[in-house]
């Protein structure tokens, strides 16, 4: 099911570095993730990438069974953290400021044995200090897993179903350097689920930061901010729990954003190949309809099975586009006849926003990495050579990373925003409007969650087209504040305080 | 906060497209030449 990756800023040196996470095998005897995820620093000059493997020096030691990662600025320090979700118990490891991590699981009560997945770090009670969610998979051990078998006989992966929901966990930031569970004071305990996907945003438009959760195979959720530390999962009647059909699909990877520019975040999820990946159009006040068919996104998705995905401006032509990875989960029978020792093979889609609230398909064009059969599960994005374009970091199950550098989205104009709080945090959560002038405004928002087990690059990079100048930007602090900010220049990245 | 309009024809026509058509592919995989050298592994050898 996995691994996953971040893009994290972890020396803060203006560039983004990488941590890969590694998997291992669970056959008894052997020792999951022995070779462990990897730190590896951007030497970025000149806008040529260099990486350096830095993992010994950091003193990160991910030898276990790792399936993501997620980043945060949990003591508010300015120097970002990283989660890491395993088979088992997960990993907080504090940055230290120089170079070094330090393991502080047990002392900051954050682990969670269980299968987890996604993690994401968010505000969710205004106090100005990071929380933390956690997404469990499965109810799953070597000792306690049955055979399951391919319709060739062969041996294959089980569906999420043999398995119990674990249910998720929300932790609260203390702001002493621990964290309390606060799962069932927040009622996030109220629904269970095979959960693999989840993103923090404010759906309603409330300025409390909501809870998406992506599940395989069981109705997602929606958990609305009640405002008081508590949440209300209204996913079923805001329509985005199950697809127009009414039925449940295997939710993989999940992304929000505003792709039709309505002012609104409106929900992606990836599915199992023969579903599609679904598109949940955010009308307003949290309320979705299922527009998958309607922006072309219903037959492409059907082919594959999707993981991680985000949307983003890959052409910085102002409009979101779509990325979405892909590989098999049961094996193949077409690659089975071929002889493929590994049988799960699928390429990636690169979608391109027309405007009109369609997608269409851009498939020679991306590059002939998409023409690859590889089983790729984890996406991060983040502008990795500081050119003012997003790149993407591309995970794949028993296989080799992948760095796709964007060639085009630098030829229009951008503007690049990193909005740091006080202590110079990166302010997940945080709204961002771009006015490019009266009654045009494009809407954003500083995260770092979504995808699929991945964490990606919190600056906010807005594609601006033909437009070499933007009259102001709005931010909605986390905290609920607003402040306008006078027309930042374009083409460069610029930072803005609270 | 309700201050948000949905992004105009106008601008969308003043947005500049620029070039699914252009030969370049629009993504180069560079992992390995810049040193992002990782391979995952989950223990399935076949």
């Amino acid at each position: 099911m996995g691994a996953g990756a971040a893009l994290f800023d972890y020396d803060n040196d203006g560039d983004l570095d990488v941590f890969l996470v590694q998997s291992g095998t669970l056959e008894p005897g052997s020792k999951p993730g022995a070779s462990g995820g990897r730190l590896f620093r951007n030497d970025l000059e000149k806008q040529k990438l260099r990486f350096t493997d830095v993992t010994e020096k950091s003193r990160i030691l991910a030898n276990r069974y790792g399936m993501g990662a997620a980043v945060g600025d949990i003591n508010n320090d300015g120097w970002p953290d990283l989660y890491l979700t395993n088979l088992g118990s997960n990993q907080m490891y504090l940055n230290k400021g120089d170079g070094t991590f330090e393991d502080v699981t047990k002392s900051t009560a954050s682990d969670d044995p269980r299968w987890s997945t996604a993690a994401s770090f968010f505000d969710y009670d205004r106090d100005g200090w990071l929380d933390l969610l956690v997404v469990n998979y499965a109810e799953f051990s070597v000792t306690n897993s049955p055979n399951c078998y391919a319709p060739t006989s062969a041996r294959d992966y089980c569906t999420p179903r043999v398995f119990r929901a674990p249910g998720n966990r929300l932790f609260h930031n203390r702001r002493d350097g621990t964290f309390e569970d606060v799962t069932t004071a927040a009622g996030v305990d109220k629904e269970f689920g095979h959960g693999l996907g989840a993103i923090a945003a404010d759906f309603d438009d409330d300025g409390w930061i909501d809870i998406y959760i992506a599940n395989d195979g069981d109705p997602n959720q929606l958990w609305i901010n009640q405002k008081n530390s508590t949440f209300k999962n209204d996913a079923l009647l805001a329509g985005a729990a199950v697809n127009r059909d009414g039925k449940t699909e295997a939710g993989m990877g999940v992304d929000a954003g505003d792709f039709d520019a309505s002012g609104t975040d409106d929900i992606f999820v990836t599915h199992l190949m023969e579903e599609t990946n679904t598109l949940f159009t955010n009308v307003g006040a949290a309320v979705f309809e299922d527009r998958t068919r309607e922006a072309g996104l219903g037959m492409p998705g059907r082919r594959f099975t999707g993981f991680g995905t985000l949307f983003f401006d890959y052409d910085n032509d102002g409009w979101l586009d779509l990325l979405v990875v892909n590989g098999a989960v049961q094996l193949l029978p077409e690659l089975i006849r071929k002889g493929d020792p590994f049988p799960l093979g699928q390429p990636n889609q690169l979608f391109r926003n027309t405007g009109n609230g369609r997608f269409v398909e851009v498939v020679e064009q991306a590059g002939p990495s998409f023409q690859l059969l590889e089983v790729s599960r984890g996406a991060a994005f983040a502008d990795v050579d500081n050119d003012g374009d997003t790149d993407v970091l591309v995970t794949n199950n028993n296989g080799p990373a992948r760095l796709l550098l964007n060639q085009l989205g630098s030829r229009n104009h951008w503007l690049g925003l990193r909005i740091v709080g006080k202590n110079r945090r990166d302010m997940l959560g945080a709204g961002v409007d771009v006015v490019i002038r009266k009654n045009q405004i494009l809407r954003r928002r500083v995260r770092a969650d979504g995808s699929y087990l991945s964490s990606n690059d919190p600056r906010v990079l807005v594609g601006l087209g033909s437009t070499t100048q933007v009259e102001a930007v709005r931010v909605r602090w986390p905290d609920g504040n607003l402040t306008e900010f006078k027309a930042p220049p374009v083409d460069r990245y610029t930072t803005i305080k609270q | 906060m309700h201050f948000v309009i949905n992004l105009s024809a106008s601008l969308a026509i003043a947005l500049l497209v620029l070039g699914p058509q252009s030969s370049r592919p629009i993504f180069d995989e560079v992992a390995a030449e810049t040193g992002l050298n990782f391979r995952h592994y989950n223990g399935m050898t076949g």
